[in-house]
C-alpha cells in the first residue's frame, strides 16, 4: 500500500497539522480532538474517493470543516431557543432606514500593512478572535478565513445571506476595536 | 438605477461586484466614488481580506502538538475501521 493511501501514514503525518486547524476553529481541545477522530474514520471510510488530485494532508482537511461544522451545529443545538434568536438581525443599527450607512467606519489606529509584515501582530490578531463570541466566531471563520462558500454556510446554519453579512461585519468591527486596543496603542 | 450603501455593502461582501451587470458596475462605482462612507467601508473591507488571507497563512505554519497517546489511540482506531 502507498503511503499516501496508508491510514496510519495519515495519523502519523498529519495529526498534528489538523489538531492545531481544528483547535483554531473551535478553541477546545477536547471538541478539536473529537473532530479530528471522527474526520480519519471518515477518511477511512471514503478512501476510495481519493483521486490523488490535491495532496492528502489537504483532502483530509476538507473533510474536517465538514466535521467542524458538524460540531458547531451541534454546539449550536444545545443553546437554548433565546440564544439562537439572538442572531444579529439585518436591520440593526448599522443602516438607517433609507439603507444609507448610519456612521462611518471607525479607523485603524495604526497602519495595518506594514503590521501585516510583524509576526507578533498575528499572535495578537488571534488573541482578539478568540475573543470574539462563538457561533459568530466560527461562521465569520469559515467564510472569510477558510473561503467556505457563503450559500454553503447559510444552508448548514440556517441563516440568510443578510445576516451572513451582518455576523461578518461586527466580527470585524469587534476585531478591529480589539486590535486597536492591543496593537494600536504600542506601533502607532 | 439608484443603489443604496446596504446594497452595495453586501455585494462586496460577497466579492459579487463582478456579476452584476455593466450598467449596474457603473453605478456602484459612482456611488462608491461620491459616498464618503461606502468608499471608507471599501478600503476597510479590502484591509480585512488582507488581514485574513494573511492570518491563514500564519496559522498553516503555526502546528499544536497531539497528546502522543492519543495518536496511538487514533492510530489503533483507523486500523480497527480499515477491517470492517
Amino acid at each position: 500500500m502507498s503511503k499516501e493511501r496508508d491510514p496510519e501514514f495519515w495519523v502519523e503525518e498529519y495529526s498534528d497539522y489538523l489538531f492545531g486547524f481544528a483547535y483554531s476553529r473551535l478553541y477546545d481541545s477536547h471538541k478539536a480532538e473529537d473532530v479530528l477522530q471522527e474526520t480519519f474514520l471518515a477518511a477511512v471510510k471514503s478512501i476510495d474517493k481519493f483521486d490523488g488530485r490535491v495532496s492528502v494532508k489537504f483532502w483530509l482537511r476538507g473533510i474536517m470543516k465538514y466535521k467542524i461544522i458538524d460540531s458547531i451545529k451541534r454546539d449550536l443545538r444545545e443553546l437554548n431557543e433565546s440564544e439562537l434568536n439572538s442572531f444579529p438581525e439585518v436591520n440593526s443599527k448599522i443602516f438607517k432606514t433609507a439603507g444609507v450607512f448610519s456612521r462611518k467606519v471607525a479607523d485603524w489606529d495604526f497602519d495595518p500593512f506594514q503590521s501585516f509584515e510583524k509576526e507578533e501582530f498575528w499572535q495578537i490578531f488571534r488573541k482578539c478572535l478568540e475573543k470574539m463570541k462563538d457561533p459568530l466566531r466560527s461562521i465569520y471563520m469559515m467564510k472569510e478565513i477558510d473561503g467556505i462558500d457563503a450559500k454553503q454556510i447559510c444552508e448548514e446554519f440556517n441563516i440568510s445571506h443578510a445576516n451572513l453579512w451582518v455576523i461578518t461585519h461586527r466580527v470585524r468591527k469587534s476585531m478591529k476595536v480589539c486590535l486597536n486596543k492591543n496593537w494600536g496603542d504600542t506601533y502607532k | 438605477m439608484i443603489f443604496t450603501c446596504k446594497q452595495i455593502a453586501r455585494k462586496m461582501a460577497d466579492q459579487k461586484l463582478h456579476e452584476a451587470s455593466p450598467m449596474q458596475r457603473w453605478w456602484m462605482k459612482l456611488h462608491i466614488k461620491m459616498c464618503v462612507v461606502c468608499g471608507s467601508y471599501q478600503r476597510d473591507a479590502e484591509k480585512f481580506q488582507h488581514a485574513e488571507s494573511k492570518f491563514a497563512e500564519f496559522e498553516e505554519g503555526c502546528q499544536k502538538k497531539l497528546a502522543p497517546d492519543f495518536k496511538e489511540k487514533l492510530k489503533a482506531q483507523v486500523r480497527e475501521s480499515q477491517k470492517k
